[in-house]
């Protein structure tokens, strides 16, 4: 198996092995679909050149960066980028070269070699793609452990490619913090943070609105005739949800295709109408309230130009209102074989929140409704309502006529308020 | 037919080489360094779209330091060994010469690199020459550190 692997990684290629006690070994040879030629990257510390296989590169990113911070740990480097903490060797360090560029000035390669998890490497100047014929170097250069082989570079020099898994072997990158590292920072951002990402985008009335990128679940687009008033407000079909739809003024014509944001508040989604989508901005100014709560909370400029804010929450609370209510779990049992209670009574039961249990049911009910003069059993019926087909024999408390719904409905949520203090 | 012997200088010592196992003489173009590697691997050089390893002799035999970085030509014997290529950078290239007798053990003291690289005296019509075993120059000083 030694002498596979030295051959596998030779050129390029890894083997795995992922054993279980007891059920078996997976055996993975991986290797590269041309033998010899591996897509690189050159990158140089000082005046030396080096290439690092681009299959481990995650992304690179610039350690000034906004989003990139750079900190030292007991002596050891960990860099935040956007929010995941990954461990950080400058290349400098590693070979021992000296390199003139400070930290800050340095790029950050966030490499994941096989296997492994990510960890950034600092080089000073990242410079070209190359497609490089690796051949093996010799037993003396592999076994610094830092070098997969070595190839000609495009000027007929010698360039050496780098081992990623090598490379933070020996920067000090340990293996079990690398299964375990990466780990996403639990970074709050400020009230005022300066990086709100937020989708700009233009509605259907022509307006730049900005939208926090965070609530936006995706994308969709939907033919005009998905959209359609029912049951008092705008809803759109979503493949196979339909979910009330906001943006659309009254009075807009809708033809052809309308692209929809499906936001997502993590429970319930919500549709949101637009017409195109201009750019992924951060806020980074003052944003100025709105004077009345609404659909828009507040105006910023964005890009130069001032746009509207979207108040999600708002969105959420007006569009979901009845929907998005707490339930508390209400049960509510009716008889199983009167069709007239089946048929007529359980979808107001239904409406007011309780969900409907038979006879049969073993679940202990909150309220259980029978016709007059029905027995009711003992233990687990919580309130009686006795329902009377004669006005007369209703005498508003134990009993309700049954075409009498407002004494329904009150006598339902009278339970329910009597459920909750429970 | 006796063997050939590429008579070459290394940190002043007049040494041979077996012919056989050297392919060519070149002169070294520009050096790569090869960070965290031996001290005696002075870097990497191209030939002819080859990579070539090149082993500081001075250093693998503890004499001193090759300057390799410094104006002039550079002369280095080009060896194969396992499917790799080396130069071994000499002072001069100076002869080919036939052996005339099979090596023998030198009993007499040697330096500490020389020991280590000896594959014994041969005779040849310029007289006595050390036989140099290219593999044990190749794995430098640090070999037998690691073999014991």
């Amino acid at each position: 198996m030694d002498v596979v692997r030295s051959n596998v990684e030779r050129i390029g290629g890894i083997v795995e092995v992922d054993s279980t006690p007891g059920k078996g070994t997976r055996m993975t040879l991986r290797v590269p679909l041309t033998l010899t030629i591996i897509p690189a990257l050159t990158v140089s510390i000082g005046k030396q050149h080096f290439a690092i296989p681009r299959s481990a590169i995650e992304e690179i990113v610039r350690a000034n960066g906004s989003s990139v911070t750079l900190e030292r740990v007991g002596g050891a480097g960990v860099a935040t980028i956007r929010g995941r903490r990954v461990p950080e060797v400058a290349l400098a360090d590693i070979l021992g070269l000296p390199s003139e560029v400070a930290d800050e000035e340095r790029t950050l390669i966030v490499l994941r070699p096989a296997g492994g998890d990510v960890y950034a490497l600092a080089v000073d100047r990242i410079h070209d793609h190359e497609e490089l014929v690796v051949k093996p170097a010799a037993p003396a250069v592999m076994a610094t452990g830092l070098y997969a082989g070595t190839t000609l570079a495009d000027d007929g020099s010698p360039i050496l490619l780098f081992d990623p898994a090598g490379l933070a072997q020996v920067g000090g990158v340990r293996l079990e913090t690398l299964e375990r590292g990466g780990r996403v920072a639990e970074v709050t951002p400020a009230a005022n943070s300066n990086d709100v990402p937020v989708l700009l985008f233009r509605g259907l009335d022509g307006a730049r609105r900005a939208l926090r990128l965070g609530v936006v679940d995706r994308i969709e687009e939907v033919e005009a005739d998905a959209i359609r008033p029912s049951a008092g407000q705008l809803r759109v079909q979503l493949g196979e949800a339909i979910l009330p739809l906001a943006g659309i003024g009254t009075g807009t014509k809708l033809e052809g295709k309308i692209r929809v944001f499906r936001l997502s508040d993590g429970q319930h989604d919500l549709g949101y109408a637009f017409r195109e989508v201009i750019d992924l901005m951060t806020i980074d100014r003052e944003v100025i309230p709105a004077e009345v709560p609404g659909a828009i909370s507040g105006v910023t400029l964005i890009g130069g130009e001032p746009a509207e804010l979207i108040d999600a929450h708002w969105l959420f609370a007006e569009h979901l209102g009845a929907l998005a209510r707490p339930r508390t779990e209400l049960v509510c049992r009716l008889p199983e074989g009167d069709a007239w209670m089946q048929n007529m009574l359980r979808p107001i039961v239904e409406a007011a929140g309780y969900l409907v249990i038979g006879e049969s049911d073993e679940l202990a009910a909150d309220v259980t409704i029978v016709s007059h003069g029905n027995p009711v059993e003992e233990g687990q019926s919580g309130r009686v309502l006795r329902l009377a087909t004669d006005p007369d024999a209703a005498d508003g408390e134990e009993s309700i006529y049954r075409y009498d719904r407002a004494g329904l409905l009150l006598a339902l949520k009278a339970a329910s308020a009597g459920a909750g203090r429970r | 037919m006796n063997e050939l012997l590429l008579i070459v200088s290394i940190a002043g010592s007049r040494v041979a080489l077996p012919a056989a196992s050297v392919e060519s003489v070149v002169e070294l173009e520009a050096l790569i360094p090869v960070p965290r590697a031996p001290d005696h691997l002075a870097g990497l050089s191209a030939l002819r779209s080859r990579v070539l390893t090149v082993i500081d002799c001075q250093r693998s035999l503890e004499l001193g330091v090759t300057n390799l970085t410094a104006e002039g030509i550079h002369e280095a014997a080009v060896v194969e060994l396992d499917g790799h290529h080396y130069a071994l950078t000499v002072d001069a290239v100076e002869d080919v010469v036939e052996a005339l007798s099979e090596p023998t053990p030198i009993r007499a003291a040697m330096g500490p690199g020389w020991e280590r690289v000896s594959l014994g005296m041969v005779e040849t019509e310029e007289g006595p020459l050390l036989l140099v075993d290219i593999a044990a120059v190749i794995a430098g000083p640090g070999a037998e550190v690691r073999a014991a």
